[in-house]
């Protein structure tokens, strides 16, 4: 078998409805033709092979770039037997490496290439990815939802999902505590305070302490991921369960973060971590840590979703997948079958290869007009008062008092 | 697919035991594998069938279930010989997948870097330099050898003193090298036997300026720090 060629499907994905999304409208509040709200941008990779099965992959990572690192890319590949997986990603990676240290971008584009090796091999095997990756450990897929308000959680609740995340930095300690009485204490809770530019390690560490009496399934990206120190002196501080890693790519992006034990659950992104391969592998590491994993999936499309189940069915330290459960109606038509949840979990897709296809006519009426944002509106309140369009990377916090809550 | 039974098997190369475990599935396939053997080699037999009554019935593609399934029979971690059982029995179970897809067990690890492995050649000894050249010319014609690996040690360890261990080694090394050809490579193996750290660092020392391809357990393997 040999791959003929490799095409990409960039589309403009709208925004979910911000009372379901806990990044308080990280994807922008810009307004595009056919009423799409955000620069949220969904970019699929079809590998065709001379015999006829063709592989479907998902890039994350900043798509709208992607897709032309995608293209360059493909001229290594043309021409190779697919079911060499690792062989062709040891190949993309030497033949970008000049261009200096492979982040999200660069890995974005193997990934995308990668998960559709993977479902070549799968369809050519007649089987499910998981089947290749050492088989199944579990049937289904615990997920957790987005909810920032107490009728979102419980909308959430009642639909049987068991555990909620919410977001920002405006006001967490308060929110959480809301939330916590809404749902109960059967319900998990973590939260999201999305990386810099809003807290330093010391603001990160008095903040994690004010959160340990509700109990976090965990607190995600308190601070910049470039920050590893910072993250020690969090860890030192509180014993609070450490969440982050969707920014790394590569099992030498997050080799730091799980050897030196800096976070509880590590999160790569389905979309662009490296791909199948480098999941598993990220998994085997985090395992010898006593570290789990629950992938980043908030930006991702619908196909990326499908990875992130197989790689979850056959991990031991799988925890729990994100998932955006009233995203962009859009979402839904994008890809055959869409999941639905059950029972607060999805099923493990059992069709060859990863089980999904892109519904290409759909996708083509999406066309991309911009991929980046300034996260936050100034009514978020997530920066300091009167502070947003310093639009700083690093802050501390103002008004204390108010802010860290006395115990 | 359901595992139906195991069988395994005490068979013997040379004066090296072997045990070969086979596990059989309910639709015919049969997948193989072996236990490293450090002994007491015959205490596998009941490992074996011990844990053959936790995988009974299950399907033996879900392979890392089976294996975290095991471990957790264990209440301590399961050790040397738990560990041979188990690995024969990952083994077996890798065989069962790729057979029943009909691909070979390297496709189901993300396909291949590589055609061929290198492997060298266990001597195992250190047998005098002109012997060790017509062992390694005769390996390398009837197979292609170029990688060697010998033991260091050419005095008892135990009945001469330290430095003069050292130093036969060193000197049978340098020895090797102006008496074997060139390109050959050659590793030693100190088969764990040193206890102190510094004695180590002084063997792989004295061994350095004649190029080994490794030195191989220089020292006790519980001796993390060392």
């Amino acid at each position: 078998m040999k791959i003929t060629a490799i095409k990409t499907f960039l589309m403009h994905a709208g925004a979910p409805n911000l009372k379901a999304w806990a990044a308080d409208g990280s994807f922008g509040t810009q307004v595009f033709s056919k009423n799409l709200t955000g620069t949220r941008n969904w970019l699929f990779v079809k590998i065709v092979t001379d015999e006829g099965i063709t592989g479907i992959g998902e890039c994350s990572g900043w798509p709208r770039v992607i897709e032309t690192a995608v293209r360059d890319l493909t001229g290594l590949l043309v021409g190779e037997d697919p079911t060499h997986i690792e062989r062709l990603w040891q190949k993309m990676q030497i033949a970008m490496m000049g261009h200096g240290m492979t982040g999200v971008v660069g890995a974005g584009a193997m990934t995308g290439i990668d998960m559709a090796l993977w479902d070549i091999k799968g369809k050519a095997l007649g089987v499910p990815v998981w089947n290749l990756l050492g088989g199944k450990i579990r049937d289904r897929i615990r997920i957790y939802g987005h909810a920032n308000s107490a009728e979102t959680a419980l909308s959430l609740k009642q639909r049987g999902i068991t555990a909620i995340k919410c977001g920002g930095v405006s006001d967490p300690v308060r929110k959480v505590a809301m939330l916590r009485e809404a749902v109960g204490d059967e319900v998990d809770i973590a939260i999201d305070l999305h990386g810099p530019p809003w807290l330093t390690p010391a603001d990160a560490a008095q903040l994690c302490r004010a959160l340990e009496p509700y109990r976090m399934m965990w607190v995600e990206d308190p601070i910049a991921p470039e920050n590893l120190d910072g993250f020690r002196r969090i860890r030192d501080a509180s014993s609070i369960t450490l969440a982050a890693g969707e920014r790394q790519a590569t099992i030498f992006g997050l080799r730091d973060m799980i050897e030196r034990e800096l976070v509880d659950v590590v999160q790569p992104d389905t979309g662009r971590a490296g791909g199948i391969t480098q999941m598993k592998k990220i998994a085997a590491m985090a395992e010898a840590h006593h570290i789990m994993m629950a992938p980043h999936s908030g930006s991702l499309g619908p196909v990326a979703e499908y990875a992130a189940l197989h790689v979850l069915a056959a991990i031991p330290n799988g925890l729990i997948l994100e998932r955006i459960e009233d995203d962009w109606e859009g979402r839904a038509q994008t890809v055959i079958p869409h999941p639905r949840s059950r029972d607060g979990h999805l099923d493990v897709p059992n069709a060859p290869g990863l089980g999904v296809e892109i519904d290409e006519e759909f996708v083509a009426r999406w066309p991309s007009e911009m991929n980046v944002s300034v996260p936050v509106s100034e009514a978020a309140g997530s920066y300091a008062d009167g502070t947003f369009h310093e639009h700083v990377y690093v802050q501390t916090r103002r008004k204390r008092g108010l802010y860290f809550p006395k115990d | 697919m359901k595992i139906d039974r195991l069988r395994a098997f005490m068979s013997r190369d040379k004066d090296r035991p072997r045990v070969i475990v086979a596990i059989d599935t309910d639709d015919g396939i049969t997948g193989w594998g072996e236990c490293y053997n450090h002994g007491p080699d015959k205490a596998l037999f009941p490992l074996l069938d011990y844990l053959a009554t936790f995988i009974h019935g299950k399907d033996p593609r879900r392979i890392e279930f089976i294996v975290h399934y095991l471990m957790q029979q264990a209440r301590f971690p399961p050790g040397a010989l738990g560990l041979a059982g188990i690995s024969a029995i990952d083994q077996c179970l890798w065989d069962i997948s790729a057979k029943a897809l009909g691909v070979p067990v390297y496709m189901l690890l993300g396909g291949n870097v590589r055609d061929r492995v290198r492997v060298y050649a266990g001597v195992y000894t250190a047998p005098d330099p002109l012997a060790a050249r017509d062992e390694f010319d005769a390996l390398n014609a009837a197979w292609g050898f170029t990688a060697f690996k010998l033991s260091p040690y050419r005095i008892d360890m135990h009945r001469n003193r330290w430095g003069e261990v050292v130093r036969t080694s060193a000197e049978y090394f340098r020895g090797l090298r102006e008496t074997v050809r060139a390109d050959y490579d050659i590793a030693f193996d100190a088969h764990a036997k040193i206890f102190e750290p510094a004695q180590a660092a002084q063997l792989g020392n004295a061994l350095a300026p004649y190029d080994p391809l490794f030195f191989e357990e220089p020292i006790r393997p519980e001796n993390f720090e060392a």
